[in-house]
């Protein structure tokens, strides 16, 4: 048996899709350009889309997936048959170059990292492919490519807007428990995100995935020396701990507090001193940790884990429902 | 080649008997077996017959040297069965399995081992284990290229000619890539001449127009130092299992997904379940998947929301204060 289905209306398609061009019998789509019969293109054919080469790859821009701080964010294809879909960064205000740069350097040396745990928690990092010029008639623009990671297509802020009064308290501790074990390898790594926000936390409402992009502020930090951040998101100014909007020094410290802001925020908190809806005392941790109390991510954790336990019980399978997914077979 | 019935309970007797019996009492082979040699072979054929009209050519390129001895091993002794289960199971009817061992071409006796396309178990079974566990592995990359051209000039399949649909590539491995396929190594082991090296980005378009190369490396800690090196060349079609035990149905997992014979990964997975794959193992498949599975579109994920592909202009504003 095999069983293809028309990307457009659902309906099922003849196999061998992937070789030849095939047309679906009830909405005349077709798998691919070409005529019917033909071979699928070994590049996918020029329909007026923008591209640009990097790295002696050439690359797609499929759509638009957000505006970040310095860049529009846009999802990609290298232009092979079968090529992989990518994450395409164009910086938009040029004055930022240094913070793409950044990130992009950031990453390429945690994902080197020997870190306890790195063989896990680096696949959880943006991956980074390629970064480069990308030129049209005068004007050239920086970009960075990364691996596109499936299922991570939102962040927290959009997720929190079909959730207007918050999510339920046990999806709250899995987000901000992923947070922590990430922040827990990338402060061991020598590194401070300095901005985790709810536009930087990137969600899998299926798998219970948390993961963080925007790493352009990124920092390397070590026990005994300040780090100071670069640039603050005008967004989040006030989910910076007032110390950080000030001085600008960061640490550990900073980011428990942030992804501290963004569980309190996720659980329909209106304000970083009240938990609001929350369970009383795991949210009495989640102040405590939003005032900067904490600056070991697993110590957090485990906090965190305690009270939820008492509050919850045991850890359970809670996805996010969100519209065009459905849970795990069988969950 | 290929003639004959594939039985998988007969595997299963063949393969659990060895369970308990080292890996050298398996592989007796302490030197290149005179029939794998890929010295003047000609063409290994992957051909349909009447018992197995839809043949489907799948080559093995098992890295033999000492960190990767084990997937041959496993093979052997516990997995090949499993992946021609899950083959059949996915509707993929006649699989024809060539087997070859990759080695160090500078270094090693036997760098590069070739089998047949067989579709019986005893037949498939015969060239894995004639194949020689050379051991060694240090002291430079193993030579997966010299793999790569023998299965893209070395090799005929009717499913190619006749029905235009590539076979299947999987080499394991755990180094980084060459940069080119050796004239001198080609000549030496093979006899073909070439007038010069030729670049490994080159070799790999060449196999891809016979075949659908994956480069599957064992387990995440050698994923973290070598994936990057291959994904430059092979994109998302390189492959981080989570132990070498799972190289069976990650293969098998790839030519249900490419040939259509599941719509997405979690019918992959409601299919490994059913046979009796436990719920860790065939978590581990998936999480392997997902990468590859997303580049098909296949992840069962919804596609993202995009807006139009305009790119910005001018000097635009930051969001940052600095």
């Amino acid at each position: 048996m095999r069983v293809e289905f028309c990307a457009s209306c659902g309906a099922p398609l003849e196999a061998r899709w992937a070789e030849i061009v095939i047309e679906c019998h009830y909405c005349g789509c077709q798998n691919a350009p070409g005529a019917r019969g033909e071979p699928v293109p070994a590049t996918i054919p020029d329909d007026g889309r923008p591209r640009f080469g990097l790295d002696g790859r050439a690359y797609v821009l499929q759509g638009h997936l957000a505006s970040g701080d310095s860049s529009e964010i846009y999802r990609g294809r290298w232009t092979k048959r079968l090529g992989e879909l990518v994450v395409i960064k164009v910086l938009r205000a040029r004055a930022d170059q240094d913070l793409l740069r950044n990130e992009f350097k950031t990453l390429q040396a945690l994902l080197q990292s020997e870190a306890q745990g790195a063989s896990h928690f680096t696949r959880l990092l943006p991956q980074p492919i390629g970064l480069g010029p990308l030129r049209r008639g005068d004007d050239e623009r920086l970009v960075s490519v990364f691996r596109w990671r499936s299922g991570f297509q939102q962040t927290l802020s959009e997720v929190l807007s079909h959730y207007p009064e918050g999510l339920p308290s046990r999806v709250v501790v899995w987000i901000l428990k992923r947070l922590l074990e990430l922040l827990g390898f990338t402060h061991q790594a020598g590194v401070v995100h300095g901005a985790v926000t709810p536009d930087h936390v990137l969600i899998h409402p299926r798998d219970h995935g948390a993961v963080l992009c925007g790493w352009g502020t990124a920092t390397p930090w070590s026990e005994g020396r300040q780090a100071r951040l670069q640039a603050l998101s005008r967004a989040w100014l006030k989910h910076y701990p007032s110390t950080v909007s000030r001085e600008r020094f960061v640490s550990p410290r900073t980011d428990l507090a942030m992804a501290a802001r963004c569980a309190l925020l996720a659980g329909g908190s209106r304000s970083y001193e009240d938990f609001g809806p929350l369970p009383p005392n795991l949210g009495m941790v989640l102040v405590l940790a939003a005032r900067g109390h904490f600056d070991d991510a697993w110590e957090l954790r485990e906090k965190v884990d305690r009270e939820s336990a008492v509050a919850h019980g045991p850890p359970s399978y809670n996805p996010i429902a969100l519209p065009g997914w459905d849970p795990l077979p069988g969950a | 080649m290929g003639y004959g019935n594939y039985s998988h309970d007969a595997h299963v007797a063949m393969t659990s008997k060895r369970q308990t019996v080292n890996t050298s009492e398996v592989f007796t082979q302490r030197t290149c077996h005179e029939l794998m040699r890929p010295m003047n072979v000609g063409k290994r054929e992957c051909r349909d017959s009447e018992a197995h009209p839809n043949s489907v050519g799948v080559v093995f390129a098992l890295d033999v040297s000492g960190s990767m001895g084990e997937i041959p091993s496993r093979l052997a002794t516990h997995t090949l069965p499993a992946f021609m289960k899950a083959m059949l199971d996915s509707g993929v009817a006649d699989p024809q399995v060539m087997f070859m061992g990759v080695g160090h071409a500078v270094s090693d006796s036997a760098p590069l081992q070739v089998g047949q396309f067989e579709s019986t178990e005893s037949l498939m079974d015969q060239w894995l284990t004639w194949m020689y566990l050379e051991g060694g592995g240090s002291g430079g990359n193993e030579s997966y290229e010299l793999a790569m051209y023998f299965a893209a000039r070395h090799t005929v399949m009717d499913c190619f000619e006749k029905r235009g649909r590539r076979g299947y590539l999987f080499i394991t491995g755990d180094e980084p890539p060459n940069p080119v396929v050796s004239a001198a190594q080609v000549k030496n082991l093979m006899g073909d001449d070439l007038e010069k090296d030729i670049p490994l980005a080159d070799m790999i378009e060449e196999v891809q127009r016979t075949f659908e190369p994956f480069y599957l490396i064992p387990d995440a800690a050698r994923g973290q130092k070598f994936a990057w090196l291959w994904r430059k060349l092979l994109g998302d079609r390189v492959i981080v299992m989570e132990g070498p035990d799972d190289t069976s149905y990650v293969s098998a997992g790839l030519v249900a997904l490419l040939e259509g014979a599941v719509p997405d990964l979690a019918a992959l997975v409601t299919r490994l379940r059913e046979a009796g794959v436990s719920e860790h193992q065939s978590a581990a498949v998936a999480r392997a998947l997902t990468p590859f599975a997303a580049t098909l579109e296949r992840d069962g994920t919804p596609p993202p929301t995009l807006g139009s592909a305009t790119l910005p202009e001018g000097e635009g504003q930051s969001g940052h204060d600095r």
